[in-house]
């Protein structure tokens, strides 16, 4: 397993948020992390990247994170906020400060060319001189992606990756987590909205209520009665050609 | 895929490069100002006798014109508008907030009520015969150290206030700002309520003492702020990833491996300390801290490698500029840098909001 949450707890001015939240993860795979709004997903993500310290353990690639300074989590864990701001930036800078916490004094030359070979890989090098704070939605999702992929993590945290795009940048957003798991051997836990996305994509299912863990499983066993149960939604799940797709039916109230 | 997109270390290096040449031309700018600003004056010099004097190769009214009049000046002047506009940039960037700046959170007005307070509470200073603002010479003031000490003491208070809420209540970088304005209006309040009490002279006096001036410090305080400036610079500069990282979001800092409640914490020590300084030796010099960063930022964008050097250098130039113009413009007396500072700068500002310059 490459990651390993255990018992996981955290509250917010004296609130739970999280209780008792246990899952593995295995290399190379993605999870996608389900739930209604507010039930601790990002708190979750969060959790994970080291930005808050929960009750519980996280271990990664076998090493307890609670030893870790912050270099050293953010070497293991690429974490991709939901918000971003538009600095004043080229994107080459901005994806350069993946570097950061391998850095010492200053970026070296295999640092620029790790951004330089990233920018290529992801299809960005039209964009590499030009202003991040000018990009479009779409655009500016890519870059953020490319700065995870340069930080060389072990496990990329994704908290809503595709809010607010159109569903090409949404598809070519979750490819690039895809490709990215695929050809760098990488595992991910991504937290998204759109059920039907985390069925083209994910492996496997951890589906957030009430704070704690309602269902911890692979996405073929996920049918529409946990769906039903984690959302309060009727809905219809149909396979069409090779996919899984979720159908609304109605609120249950 | 195009040509010119082939090799982006490269191109790069080049933008990079690019941009420290530009940081030159303002040294240069900055040198040839020095050079005009020696030479301008009633005492008329030309520039082999500036040059040769700065060389140590002039002797007397000469050498004593460069070396005891004007250079000290302009060296205040360089020295407090590089203290400025880091200190304005570091809070800005902390602060994450395009308004941040000494005088937004209520250092300069702490100063000026700490000065007020020791002009008329405790009696420091004497005004002297002059009456005209033109004519006072600030140091003939027989205790200006005691004026200093308490303008000081309360541009610190304003500081350790505001970094005692963010610290204990947590406050947001928006509340800390909102925090300045009411400590400024506190501040401001309690300036007006001394000086109510006060005779005709004080009063002249502690308004006098708030027209931010580059004529007051002498060689040790200039060496005083140099020393400062540079440490809390070389402090900057050692965190310049952590301030670009800052740029990206708070979130994403903390997730490079940025331990932002620490760099906040001290890079706002740092930034209000050396700025109670300058305002403390200097007076209050408004607009500085708040444009120059923004400046630099229109030049040069949020990479802080180049935005720290640039911030100091584009501080050092706006107020020798307009320490200069006021001496242009009366001839042989002097208007108050600090008078200019804001004729200057708030067109400036709206010109950079308009062009969209200001972030």
């Amino acid at each position: 397993m490459i990651l390993s949450a255990s018992r996981l707890c955290f509250k917010y001015n004296g609130r739970p948020v999280l209780k008792d939240i246990s899952f593995e993860l295995p290399r190379g795979k993605i999870l996608a992390l389900l739930g209604v709004n507010g039930v601790g997903k990002s708190t979750l993500l969060r959790c994970l990247a080291g930005i808050l310290r929960p009750g519980g353990s996280v271990v990664v690639d076998g090493k307890d994170t609670a030893s870790m300074n912050r270099n050293e989590l953010a070497r293991n864990f690429a974490y991709v906020p939901q918000s971003y701001t538009r600095a004043p930036m080229s994107v080459f800078d901005m994806v350069l400060l993946g570097r950061k916490p391998h850095m010492d004094w200053g970026p070296g030359e295999q640092d620029l060319r790790m951004v330089e070979q990233t920018l290529k890989l992801l299809g960005l090098e039209q964009l590499a001189m030009r202003r991040a704070d000018r990009l479009s939605g779409g655009e500016i999702q890519k870059v953020i992606m490319a700065r995870a992929l340069v930080q060389d993590p072990k496990v990329l945290l994704l908290d809503e990756p595709t809010s607010n795009l159109d569903l090409h940048n949404q598809l070519q957003v979750m490819d690039l987590m895809e490709q990215a798991v695929v050809d760098q051997g990488l595992s991910a836990v991504v937290s998204v909205h759109d059920i039907n996305l985390a069925f083209r994509y994910a492996d496997i299912f951890l589906m957030l209520k009430d704070g704690k863990v309602h269902t911890l499983a692979s996405k073929d066993e996920v049918d529409s009665r946990t769906i039903g149960e984690v959302y309060g939604v009727e809905v219809i799940v149909e396979k069409i050609q090779d996919y899984r797709v979720v159908i609304p039916v109605r609120s249950s109230g | 895929m195009n040509a010119s997109h082939e090799n982006l270390v490269s191109d790069y290096k080049t933008g990079l490069r690019r941009k420290i040449g530009l940081s030159l031309l303002l040294l240069i700018a900055l040198g040839l100002l020095v050079l005009f600003s020696v030479s301008f004056g009633a005492y008329e010099l030309d520039f082999f006798q500036v040059l040769r004097s700065l060389a140590g190769l002039e002797q007397g009214s000469t050498r004593i014109v460069v070396w005891d009049i004007r250079m000290p000046r302009i060296v205040t002047a360089i020295v407090t508008g590089c203290t400025l506009g880091v200190s304005g940039m570091a809070i800005q960037s902390l602060l994450r907030n395009p308004l941040g700046s000494p005088f937004t959170l209520g250092i300069s007005q702490g100063a000026a009520f700490g000065a007020s307070f020791s002009i008329i509470v405790v009696g420091s200073g004497s005004l002297g015969a002059a009456a005209s603002t033109q004519a006072m010479d600030i140091s003939s003031f027989s205790d200006l150290y005691t004026t200093t000490g308490f303008a000081f003491f309360g541009a610190v208070s304003a500081t350790i206030a505001i970094i005692l809420l963010a610290r204990i209540r947590k406050m947001s970088p928006e509340s800390i700002i909102l925090a300045g304005i009411a400590l400024s209006s506190l501040f401001t309040s309690g300036t007006i309520l001394v000086q109510y009490f006060a005779s005709e002279e004080q009063i002249a006096r502690a308004v006098f003492w708030t027209f931010g001036d580059v004529t007051r410090s002498d060689w040790t305080e200039i060496a005083i702020l140099s020393i400062a400036t540079s440490f809390v610079m070389l402090y900057y500069f050692f965190n310049r990833w952590s301030f670009n990282a800052l740029a990206v979001g708070q979130e994403a800092c903390e997730s490079l491996g940025v331990n932002v409640n620490r760099l906040r914490l001290w890079g706002m020590f740092f930034a209000a300390l050396v700025a109670a300084l300058a305002t403390a030796f200097n007076g209050v010099i408004a607009f500085l801290g708040l444009l120059a960063p923004h400046i630099g930022r229109w030049l040069v964008g949020s990479d802080y490698r180049l935005l720290i050097p640039f911030s100091a250098l584009i501080g050092a130039l706006l107020l020798l500029a307009a320490d200069t113009a006021g001496r242009l413009l009366l001839g042989s007396g002097t208007l108050p840098v600090g008078v200019l500072t804001s004729f200057m700068g708030a067109p400036l500002f709206l010109y950079l909001l308009i062009k969209g310059g200001a972030r």
